[in-house]
């Protein structure tokens, strides 16, 4: 961890604006990312962690600069990725590519897989004929797919194999950094392993840098060398993979950890079970956002808000009790 | 049988998956002769192509469904030598309905074709930009459906001057706006999909997102909507030579005919009768291919 990051995102902040007319009284805001700093190193794997809703996926989506965000900064090897436009904002992209939760909805259904696979290529290289079918073949064969599936449409692929066409496309122009937005949560358990072994193996081949986000621990745990957890649009725990799940110090992880299902029935353990549902990030509560839900909230948790402090070398937790 | 059993066997199939691999040819001639109603439409709609692409050779005077007048046989009912009778000035009624399918499906096809050319890129446009150039697309839009289409029509022939032409323009002019709102709900819900973002994290440029991905996967909507406007224009063409904006004498025009026949309806029937039935019968044929075309697209909304 001695390499500088190959992607730094400082204070990001999103709101949304609902649409609201005179009637509901007024715009809305919905604080989806708010102040969230956290880097990635090359060749690492960061998992992002957090419930439905807690902006995990607004902030992979601002990284691609599929959103613009509201503040904050985010660079990609010191170059700031928000101030870039045109064309070099295009070359940038071919350094960073997604993949996407619903492996049949990521895919067009009037594109076939060799289209699919093509397209970046299209885009962003000059390649004869010949040259691109040879590229997207041998593209197809590194995620375990073959030239039987060239013609295919995706609705006559499974989950898996779809995809395994999306990795093939978000591979197609050697990107340094992937971001993989829950891309096992919509698969059966057995594919999901599939997929989560393609690409810690291309991982391995490529030193590819992964942003991992899932609300599903147990693959985080066992993809990621860091992992951040979110909640309610802010940071509340980060630090290495191990650490955190050996002893999580923030509350909220410790619930979360608890709540993982264990391989061996019958194990004992200490379920807890948080009370409530997520407030909403329209009105996020004062204090710690974390208060409303938290075993161990005091007087003061509902009106000083934590801040992301250090515990111990290359961990932070946003508690003030941790 | 169980009801989800016999609904499936109803629809046709037990997953909108399961029916993907016979979908083309076969999935098609499957939907339309399961419904008598789409086996009419088909049967007639491909009467009436033959009849317009063959008619000169169909009609039994064809010189007089041109327009070619004949004053012995002024008036005459239905007969074997004039099945359809013949009008006031001794046309055979059968040529002259025969002779006029040619530009009634010519027209409407035209018309149908200019509006989805300029209405769909419009609404893909506006749908997928959002924002300003939405809102001024849309409000162009709105300016144009806030007349009814045949109105519309009416004032753009009327400034223009009467004429089959200057119909048909008027037509194109008066029903682009539909294409553009039906393309642009769509493209609305397709930029939210996952295959555009990722076009977009590609760095695919806006416009061919829009041509390879956004419009492509509105066509089936498109299709639909613009069977369905073939018929309605051939009945908006009928109106306006009916009130005399449109096709003019001596042209064949069922519209034309049905106008030019009704100071004599309770006497001579026939002379406004049969061209009225031929617009009848293909603006209803038009609507039943449009509701199978639904069909055959999303099985799931059977009716």
């Amino acid at each position: 961890m001695n390499h500088a990051p190959l992607v730094r995102v400082e204070s990001l902040v999103k709101h949304f604006r609902l649409p609201g007319g005179w009637l509901s009284g007024g715009a809305q805001i919905l604080h989806a990312i708010d102040d969230v700093s956290l880097e990635i190193y090359p060749g690492q794997v960061l998992g992002l962690v957090g419930e439905s809703g807690c902006g995990k996926t607004t902030l992979g989506r601002c990284l691609l600069r599929l959103v613009d965000p509201t503040a904050g900064r985010i660079t990609f090897e010191e170059r700031d990725l928000l101030a870039l436009k045109g064309a070099e904002l295009r070359r940038l992209r071919e350094e960073m590519q997604i993949v996407f939760q619903s492996p049949l909805s990521s895919l067009s259904p009037r594109f076939k897989v060799f289209d699919c696979v093509a397209e970046p290529l299209q885009t962003h290289r000059r390649l004869t004929r010949a040259e691109l079918e040879s590229r997207v073949r041998e593209l197809l064969e590194q995620v375990g797919l073959g030239r039987q599936h060239l013609d295919r449409y995706p609705h006559e692929l499974s989950g898996g194999q779809c995809q395994r066409v999306a990795v093939a496309r978000a591979l197609a122009l050697s990107p340094r950094l992937l971001v993989l937005d829950e891309p096992t949560s919509a698969l059966d358990v057995s594919v999901q392993a599939q997929i989560i072994n393609l690409l810690a193996e291309l991982r391995a081949q490529r030193g590819l840098t992964y942003l991992f986000i899932s609300h599903d621990l147990g693959v985080v745990q066992y993809i990621s060398d860091r992992i951040c957890v979110m909640y309610l649009g802010k940071l509340v725990e980060t630090g290495p993979s191990d650490a955190i799940f050996d002893a999580p110090r923030h509350p909220y992880t410790q619930a979360l950890i608890s709540a993982i299902s264990l391989p061996e029935p019958g194990a004992a353990r200490n379920r807890i079970v948080l009370k409530g549902a997520v407030p909403s990030p329209v009105n996020p509560p004062p204090g710690c956002r974390f208060h409303t839900r938290c075993p161990l909230a005091q007087a003061r948790c509902r009106v000083e808000e934590p801040t992301l402090r250090s515990v111990e070398k290359g961990r932070m937790v946003a508690c003030h009790f941790a | 049988m169980q009801a989800a059993e016999w609904l499936n066997r109803r629809q046709g199939f037990a997953e909108p998956g399961e029916l993907r691999p016979r979908r083309q040819l076969a999935h098609v001639v499957y939907v339309i002769l399961r419904d008598p109603l789409a086996l009419f439409s088909v049967i007639i709609l491909t009467l009436f192509v033959l009849i317009a692409l063959f008619g000169p050779w169909l009609a039994p005077y064809p010189e007089q469904g041109y327009g070619k007048t004949n004053v012995a046989t002024r008036m005459l009912p239905m007969s074997p030598e004039h099945p359809f009778g013949t009008d006031r000035l001794g046309r055979d009624m059968l040529s002259r309905v025969i002779i006029a399918a040619q530009p009634a499906l010519v027209v409407s096809l035209v018309v149908v074709l200019i509006a989805v050319l300029i209405g769909a890129p419009l609404g893909a446009v506006a749908g997928y930009f959002g924002g300003r150039l939405d809102d001024l697309i849309m409000r162009v839009t709105d300016l144009f459906l806030a007349f009814p289409s045949l109105l519309l029509a009416m004032a753009i022939v009327a400034a223009l001057g009467p004429g089959l032409d200057h119909a048909a323009l008027a037509l194109a002019i008066s029903w682009w706006p539909w294409y553009t709102r039906l393309v642009r709900g769509m493209a609305l819900g397709l930029r939210q999909r996952y295959f555009v973002q990722a076009a977009q994290s590609i760095g695919v440029p806006a416009r061919v997102i829009i041509a390879r991905h956004i419009l492509p996967n509105c066509l089936s909507p498109i299709l639909v909507q613009a069977t369905v406007d073939i018929g309605t224009v051939i009945l908006a063409s009928s109106s306006l030579a009916f009130i005399g904006l449109g096709a003019q004498p001596p042209a064949p025009d069922w519209g034309l005919m049905v106008s030019e026949g009704r100071t004599f309806i309770l006497d001579e029937w026939w002379y406004s009768t049969f061209p009225g039935l031929a617009i009848f019968i293909s603006v209803l044929a038009f609507n039943l291919l449009g509701d199978t075309l639904r069909d055959i697209f999303d099985p799931r909304q059977y009716r």
